[in-house]
């Protein structure tokens, strides 16, 4: 799930003093940052009543509405907000950079606005806590690695570790981040294949990444009309 | 469909019928108080579920010696005692940590047992604090009376070497002790512990046991209706009483208390619900599973103790009260009350003093029930000024809903200070029911202060 944390609300005013409004949509999105609680209903609604507190200590009368959608990724969920993005001046958007970029593309007339930072594609790993478990570098390895990926977990993303930073399990970067070579170690001595940590891995081809430019699936068996 | 099933050791009980599982082959736990359905394997790796109205999670601690190489309660030490060389036994209780009652009752029974068996055998029994309750204090005069030598210790008096030697030193007392020490044990959560835990989604006290501490627990409330924790799984104290504690088990579900005491009903709109768990996380009574027809999460109306936790943290806005409406927007000084701790404290403050502070008062079921929105919307105007009030740490009826309103306040505050909107306007403050006086004289101060 890409994963989303809220802009400070400080940066978030800085934002909307450079633009000139009196009208203000604060869009939710409903899927991936609503479950790393960012970006959904409860944010918006609350973002909406600290902002208007905000506006009217700066003496400014700004109408703010609010909308979440299912998804801001998809034209369809976009199209239910036609209305209330023709009736405002600017749209801030709680959605993840794919979800802004979006929103801009199909209301080209509008200035839309990031109150999300796009963090990571993580996993839930305790109450309110979300942890990075991948980049989506575009070649999964995760079979070579029985399921820990090095290049997500290690601070350094080595794909033959660990390094000399690894102490007690722990990364030399932050002794709160868990070694992912130890992590390796860890789950390949369970499954009995530790040859994954005394054998060679292969420099990997990283064409798939952001290294071939912006990346695009077409999947032949949907393509088209 | 059982009356109760035990997690663990069972009780029979003529009144109720019963079924036990073994805690490791406890697969899931669903429904609620009345109506669970557990599911298990058994000894033949087959799939089988059981509907019971009750669950008792009845697991022994773990016992472990607090040092290795040495004696312990457990084994059977009559060969040693039999043929040592040397005069005497020496028992050591409380020598990492201080030991439950449970242990100082085991201790001095062995010390009586082996110096009835063995009267040419001195007992020394060193102990840093003995636990008189459950009878320890009879056994321990019956003790002395036998002629057994208690030597209190503090942790600098007394050393065990790695040759199993003990030394002490205390005033003009020094004494070398080699071999026959017979070490009581420590008591830890057993380790199924975290799988129970999990299964039935219950909070684990700071020390891994299964009932946090909270003064509404008492006694074998797990904080889910309808699951009880009793001895080892309760905690080391969980022994102390054990029968009192059965018996009032037994009497709960064969009573079955089972009136609702929610007159309203929270729903999840199944359409706006994205089955984040962020609800089933953060209840405290285990009242939130998942509607598998639905595919929406859903509030188990017995279970549910109206705290309004997953209210305020669902991030969809997805739950709500059924029939509640939308609040109106208040002005001036509000003071949001726990109706558990400065409600009642509140209500008996007497008439004359509520008229003359003239306060906008909202009762709310619990300080975890506040919505950052709210608060927000309150403080918009900057003349206004709120004021939440909850428990005292480990005094929330919803177990640790006093610490999820410090969250929301601290993070409200820190977001008024960033927009230099005054975050003084902004506070919390704990409270206990009894605490009427202490509660006028704040509330005065804070008017005071606020105008």
């Amino acid at each position: 799930m890409i994963v989303g944390e809220q802009k400070n609300i400080d940066e978030i005013a800085a934002m909307l003093e450079k633009e000139d409004f009196d009208n203000l949509l604060i869009t939710g999105c409903g899927t991936c940052v609503t479950v790393s609680m960012a970006g959904g209903e409860r944010e918006v609604n609350a973002l909406a009543e600290i902002l208007q507190a905000y506006f009217a200590s700066k003496n400014k009368n700004v109408k703010i509405q609010k909308a979440t959608v299912k998804r801001q990724c998809d034209f369809e969920f976009l199209d239910d907000l036609e209305n209330e993005v023709d009736s405002t001046g600017l749209v801030l958007s709680l959605g993840c950079g794919v979800g802004v970029q979006h929103l801009a593309e199909r209301f080209p007339d509008k200035v839309v606005l990031p109150g999300l930072n796009t963090s990571f594609y993580g996993a839930v790993t305790n109450t309110g806590e979300l942890a990075e478990r991948c980049i989506g570098c575009g070649n999964c390895v995760l079979d070579e690695y029985h399921g820990v990926c090095p290049i997500a977990r290690c601070s350094k993303s080595l794909l033959n570790g660990p390094c000399g930073g690894s102490q007690d399990g722990k990364c030399e970067v932050d002794p709160e981040i868990d070694c992912g070579w130890q992590l390796i170690y860890d789950r390949v001595k369970r499954l009995n294949k530790l040859e994954v940590v005394t054998g060679y891995h292969e420099p990997k081809d990283w064409q798939t990444y952001r290294d071939g430019g912006p990346r695009k699936h077409v999947n032949k068996e949907y393509f088209g009309n | 469909m059982y009356d109760v099933v035990f997690i663990g050791n069972d009780i029979k009980s003529p009144s109720l019928s019963s079924f036990q599982i073994n805690p490791a082959q406890l697969l899931t736990a669903r429904g609620e108080i009345g109506n669970f359905y557990l599911k298990y394997k058994d000894d033949k790796e087959d799939l089988n579920e059981v509907e019971t109205r009750a669950v008792v999670i009845n697991i022994e601690a773990e016992k472990e010696t607090p040092a290795t190489g040495l004696l312990s309660f457990e084994r059977n030490l009559d060969n040693i005692l039999r043929n040592t060389r040397k005069d005497y036994i020496v028992i050591v209780q409380d020598y990492n940590e201080l030991a439950p009652a449970i242990v100082s009752k085991e201790g001095l029974e062995k010390a009586i047992d082996i110096r009835k068996r063995f009267p040419d055998l001195n007992v020394y029994y060193f102990y840093r604090s003995m636990r008189f309750i459950d009878n320890n204090d009879r056994r321990f005069e019956q003790a002395r009376k036998m002629g057994i030598v208690f030597l209190k210790y503090e942790r600098d008096n007394l050393k065990i070497t790695d040759s199993r030697e003990l030394i002490y030193n205390r005033e003009d007392i020094n004494l070398k002790l080699k071999d026959n020490i017979i070490m009581a044990p420590e008591l830890k959560p057993a380790a199924v512990l975290d799988r129970v835990a999990r299964i039935f989604n219950l909070r684990k006290s700071e020390k891994g046991y299964l009932q946090p501490e909270n003064i509404y627990l008492q006694p074998t409330l797990s904080g889910k209706r309808g699951v009880y924790v009793l001895g080892g799984a309760r905690g080391t104290t969980g022994y102390s009483n054990l029968t009192d504690e059965v018996e009032f088990t037994l009497n709960e579900i064969r009573n079955k208390t089972i009136d609702p005491v929610i007159e309203q009903e929270r729903v999840v709109d199944d359409q706006k619900c994205i089955l984040c768990y962020n609800c089933y996380r953060i209840c405290n009574h285990g009242a939130i599973e998942r509607d598998e027809v639905l595919d929406a999460m859903k509030i188990n109306y017995l279970a549910c103790q109206g705290c309004n936790a997953c209210i305020a943290r669902c991030p969809a806005g997805a739950i709500s009260i059924a029939g509640s409406e939308d609040k109106k927007q208040s002005k001036g000084l509000k003071v949001m009350m726990c109706e558990n701790s400065a409600q009642p404290a509140w209500k008996k403050a007497g008439n004359k003093v509520r008229t003359a502070l003239n306060l906008e008062i909202e009762e709310i079921p619990c300080a975890c029930s506040i919505k950052k929105e709210d608060l927000f919307n309150h403080l918009s105007n900057p003349e206004n000024r709120l004021l939440i009030l909850g428990c005292f740490e480990e005094s929330c009826k919803h177990i640790n809903g006093d610490k999820r309103g410090q969250q929301v306040v601290d993070e409200v505050k820190a977001t008024l200070e960033k927009l230099d909107l005054n975050p003084e306007r902004l506070t919390f403050k704990r409270l206990s029911p009894r605490m009427t006086a202490d509660l006028e004289y704040f509330l005065s101060a804070w008017k005071e202060d606020s105008l």
